[in-house]
């Protein structure tokens, strides 16, 4: 492979004229292309040597479906056999920009598809708009995919950040025959799952409200569903998913600890399809297919309905009181050769019986409902080697605890969100950015709940922008500083945020590592004692209140020994400051009041990954150490120190993952262990009660609280995790139909493991224990 | 070299899986590491009522509400100044709220500035106790006022008194009656507790409501002082009596081998009328003055 070949020195003048251009005769991007004189480095307008000054961009697509290729590689290869090469982004675009004028050889690839080869012919000065459809290879491969070019998995991780793609989501035991990104992640080393009911990730020491996740661009509240096997978007919808474990770069914000972007596909343009399956938990349906005769408009639509308490719940002796089901729908469309065009809908709906009692009172129901729509517009201006994205969306949550015709708690969030997101490609430096306007409304009903958030109404304006420019001194280097300015009018909050993102790879190593300043205006708030609660109420920072903020560092390392076997390492260390935790009482009851705290994450994960031919499986470990520092006024008067550092209940020191598939003909086979520490409780020494004596009281008429005696908050450690799922699945062909069927087990040995704790009542909880589920798919060939 | 790391490789690996093993098979939980602390102790002896009674926990492993059956406890106390020792009688006492607790009472009038030991007894021979002095009987002496520039106060000295909470101080006028909490604003000289009135601050709001209500003449009748006398350990820390913050347990407690708290004390008042000059200071009429 040739690499990169760059001239720096003529880049920045043909930048600056085509910008004239486009700033000239594309209108309406006028206001969007301004901020990018704020930070393009070194403009000299006088430099007017220009051998390389055009541009060839595309999109790259399947040919049967139309849909986009992300991760495809195009390279232009010179006489000269210099290669200029990149990679399709999620909406499968490609540009390469100064080439200069003459005759290339291109090429297009992606794993499953056939390679696309060309001879290419680059006019001087222009910019040529050039998409390729690849066509599957028809041939049938038989194996699990092997491709060095193609970067998921191990091989895809760079400073927190791992590429997943729906295939890769669907080798791990799911009890949804499509397996579950919420599957996945619980495999990943410093994703910390509570267990397998409430939904709840905590990435690298952060908390479920530090994570922002998104899907085409809208923030969806609640991402899991209540039965932590699944999450609100199903894998036939998927794309691909970034997910961002920290260091995440300044294209987004708002959130502390992670991101998880999800992107969805797109319906085939070509022809109708669709697919149906059942199983022991769930019920599901997708259909999509073209709109209009020209094929340049389609659709996608996919429901599920959970079945457990008439499916799984009878396969076990306790009742899984959990049900949800989710909608998604999307329609999506070329306008022109230049510009693409997608609205997305969904609705996710979960109710269950909470784990945890609400005082000594009987269990209570939560319920929650996500609602989000969004619009993007996408277009490729004639005269400048540009993408422009923009995005509308309008993103809500209700969740409510307690009786449906009266609910003990609620809260009510809703965004409104508008963003222009651009990406100039310079050759040397491809610079990405963006503004974006927000308004919120926030609602909580928390019936005494949290001090001074009892019943409140807000609203909240956020307005920003951000520059992130990829700057890739040489072909091995990439080197991403940016920044993120964002403000918050009414509240009179400015946050500047710098970053940094950094990789070097060649043929086998690769290092990698990021930094990054974050805050968070908007915090969901939960009674975290235990960590297993699941309803959580969105509120503003008070006035008067620092907001939360985190410095993340990470340092990775990966070699990709083999062309099976690759091996990544990261390092992290994440600092944060003013979390908001619950403040800590002896008594029975949840009603407890906020007290500050700051928090440390560090970590080391590790994956080992194997593809070999028919062969899967990979090895993952965490380690990590999750510390907090409490700063409850009392803790003076109860410990002797104005701080008290503590364990919180999601700090889980080791994880281990290991995952073995294999196939055998059309058997595909899986096996799954996973391992994980012992999570902290606080442990009681007893009950006993507190009367006030606070005057000459009368002990027969004062009746006084029952209390619970603890020596330290989170002394104890709960026993460890562990647990066995197979899967086996086999497809056959019938007329126009392919067929699946699915066996699988999960909690093969039945271990007992604990969900929750009630520290109070000492009530545990387990998850599931050993449930058998077996599923079938039809889909449309 | 390779098969010393083979073999180092090897017992890694068998080390942890006899960990994961070790560590994995464990189910259960050890939910309650119980204190050895049996019992805890809420009440007050006051030795100017003739029944004493005392609120009884168990410390129990399991958090259930108070049953109405019989706790394994004996409760006795010793006037360790008399060598007297009487045993407390059992009572199940239903509250308003409808839970049960356990209140142990006795017949007797405790005696000033003695000292008596509570001792709660299981029948297995542990114990948790209390020793605590009734605090000597106490008179207030209304001292001197004083006048610095526009500020007028007035010390009230109880004498004797080894400490004082719920101080309240109500002034009774012809607009109404005003009280002033000063909860436990003393100061401890050799001769007992002294407690400072803020006159010109405390009246401020009686002039207020005397121009709301527009009467010209106002007239202080009198001054009432209530405290409650009590032994010296009766001192809340953080200078608060806040539930929250006594939910730790041991942070307000004065009882040996268990938990809670229990005082000496009793309520006692004082009635006084300022002399006419500090009427005049203060702006009240004084009738025929």
């Amino acid at each position: 492979m040739g690499g990169f070949t760059n001239n720096a020195t003529v880049s920045l003048f043909d930048f600056f004229r085509l910008l004239e251009l486009s700033l000239l005769r594309v209108g309406f991007l006028k206001l969007f292309l301004i901020p990018f004189f704020l930070f393009a480095p070194g403009a000299d307008r006088g430099h007017h040597a220009h051998a390389q000054s055009s541009t060839v961009r595309g999109f790259i697509t399947d040919l049967a479906t139309g849909q986009s290729l992300p991760g495809a590689n195009v390279q232009f290869i010179n006489t000269a056999g210099d290669v200029f090469g990149t990679a399709a982004n999620s909406d499968g675009f490609y540009a390469i920009s100064h080439l200069a004028a003459g005759r290339y050889i291109f090429e297009a690839s992606y794993v499953g598809y056939k390679s696309r080869v060309d001879t290419f012919f680059v006019k001087p000065d222009v910019i040529t708009t050039y998409s390729v459809a690849l066509e599957p290879r028809t041939e049938k491969v038989g194996e699990i995919l092997v491709d060095a070019e193609r970067e998921t998995g191990t091989a895809s991780i760079t400073a927190g950040l791992q590429t997943i793609l729906p295939a890769e989501i669907e080798r791990i035991p799911s009890p949804d025959i499509n397996g579950d990104l919420a599957s996945y992640l619980s495999a990943l080393p410093g994703f910390v799952t509570i267990g397998d009911q409430g939904g709840q990730f905590f990435i690298r020491g952060g908390e479920p409200w530090q994570n922002l996740v998104l899907l085409d661009g809208m923030i969806i509240y609640q991402p899991f569903h209540i039965l932590g096997f699944f999450s609100a978007f199903p894998t036939e919808i998927l794309s691909s998913v970034d997910v961002y474990a920290g260091g995440f770069g300044a294209k987004y914000g708002g959130r502390i600890s992670s991101v998880i972007d999800v992107s969805s596909r797109h319906g085939n343009r070509h022809r109708f399809a669709g697919s149906a399956s059942v199983s022991s938990f769930l019920v599901s349906a997708t259909a999509e297919g073209p709109i209009d005769r020209e094929n340049r408009f389609s659709f996608l639509a996919s429901f599920r309905q959970s079945i457990i308490e008439e499916g799984a719940s009878r396969l076990i002796a306790d009742p899984i009181p959990y049900s949800f089901n989710d909608f998604f729908a999307k329609v999506y469309g070329e306008i022109t050769e230049n510009s693409r065009v997608s609205v997305s809908v969904i609705q996710t709906t979960d109710r269950g019986i909470s784990s945890k009692n609400i005082g000594l009172t009987p269990l209570a129901e939560v319920r929650w409902r996500n609602q989000a729509i969004g619009a993007r517009y996408l277009v490729l201006p004639g005269e400048a080697p540009l993408m422009a994205d923009f995005s509308f969306s309008f993103s809500r949550l209700q969740s409510e605890l307690g009786p449906e015709t009266e609910p003990i708690r609620s809260s009510l969030t809703s965004r409104f969100n508008t963003s222009a997101d651009m990406t100039f490609y310079g050759g040397v430096a491809d610079i990405r950015w963006g503004i974006f306007a927000r308004t919120l409304k926030l609602s909580t009903d928390l019936d005494g709940l949290f001090q001074n958030l009892i019943s409140r109404t807000e609203y909240l304006t956020e307005v920003g922008i951000y520059a992130e420019p990829d700057f890739k001194p040489t072909p091995e280097l990439t080197v991403s500083p940016s920044l993120r300015i964002h403000t918050f009018p009414s509240k009179r909050n400015t946050y500047i945020e710098p970053r940094l993102r950094a990789v070097w790879k060649n043929r086998i190593h690769r290092f990698s590592g990021a930094f990054g300043i974050y805050h968070q205006e908007v915090v969901g708030v939960t009674d975290r004692r235990d960590a297993t609660s699941v309803f959580t109420a969105w509120t503003a920072i008070p006035d008067q209140e620092s907001v939360p903020s985190a410095i993340h560092s990470i340092l990775g390392y990966g070699i990709q020994a083999t062309q099976e076997l690759s091996l990544s390492a990261e390092v992290y260390y994440k600092w944060y400051s003013n979390l908001f935790i619950a403040e800590w009482t002896g008594f029975p009851r949840l009603t407890t009041k906020l007290q500050s705290a700051d928090g440390r994450a560090r970590g080391v994960d590790l994956r080992l990954e194997l593809k070999k031919r028919v062969i899967y499986g990979h090895l993952t470990y965490g380690l990590s150490w999750v510390n907090y520092e409490a700063k409850q006024s009392s803790l003076q008067l109860w410990f002797g120190s104005s701080t008290f550092s503590f364990r919180p209940a999601h700090d889980r020191r080791h994880q281990i993952n290991f995952l073995i598939g294999g196939r055998l003909k059309s058997l595909n086979l899986t096996a799954r262990w996973q391992f994980g520490s012992g999570l902290p409780f606080s442990r009681a020494q007893g009950f006993d009660g507190l009367v006030l004596v606070d005057g000459l009281i009368d002990v027969f008429k004062e009746s006084g609280n029952r209390r619970v005696i603890f020596e330290r908050p989170f002394n104890g450690e709960l026993p460890t995790y562990h647990r066995l799922d197979v899967s086996a699945d086999y497809s056959f062909t019938v007329s126009a139909a392919r067929i699946m069927i699915q066996a699988s087990v999960l909690n093969v040995y039945n271990r007992r493991n604990v969900f929750s704790l009630d520290v109070f009542t000492q009530q545990r909880t387990d998850q599931l224990p050993i449930i058998p589920s077996l599923g079938i798919k039809i889909s449309s060939l | 070299m390779i098969l010393r790391l083979h073999t180092y490789g090897r017992r890694g690996t068998a080390c942890i899986l006899a960990l994961l093993f070790f560590t994995g098979c464990e189910e259960e939980i050890t939910r309650v590491e119980l204190t050895d602390n049996a019992f805890s102790i809420y009440g007050v002896i006051n030795p100017l009522v003739d029944v004493q009674a005392l609120r009884v926990f168990q410390i129990d492993a399991l958090l259930e509400l108070t049953r109405p059956e019989p706790i394994d406890a004996t409760v006795l106390s010793t006037d360790l100044d008399s060598g007297q020792s009487i045993a407390w009688q059992d009572s199940v006492v239903q509250f308003q709220n409808g839970t049960f607790g356990h209140v142990f009472w006795a017949p007797f009038q405790p005696i000033h500035d003695h000292r008596y030991l509570l001792e709660v007894i299981r029948s297995d021979g542990v114990k948790a106790e209390v020793l605590t002095r009734v605090p000597p009987f106490s008179t207030a002496e209304i001292l001197e006022h004083n006048v610095d520039g526009f500020f007028l106060t007035q010390p009230v000295l109880w004498r004797d008194a080894p400490h004082l909470i719920n101080i309240n101080v109500t002034y009774f006028t012809n607009v109404g009656k005003f009280n002033v909490n000063y909860n436990l604003q003393q100061t401890k000289v050799n001769g007992g507790q002294i407690v400072t009135l803020d006159f010109r601050d405390d009246v401020e709001l009686v002039f207020q409501m005397a121009i709301f209500f527009g009467i010209q003449e106002v007239v202080l009748d009198k001054i009432e002082m209530r405290v409650v006398v009590t032994d010296e350990s009766w001192d809340p820390p953080g200078g608060t009596f806040d539930a929250d913050l006594f939910s730790e347990p041991g942070t307000f407690s004065n009882v040996v081998n268990g938990f809670g708290f229990v005082g000496a004390g009793y309520s006692a008042s004082v009635e006084w009328v300022p002399e006419d000059e500090v009427l005049r200071e203060l702006g009240f009429f004084i009738p025929g003055g």
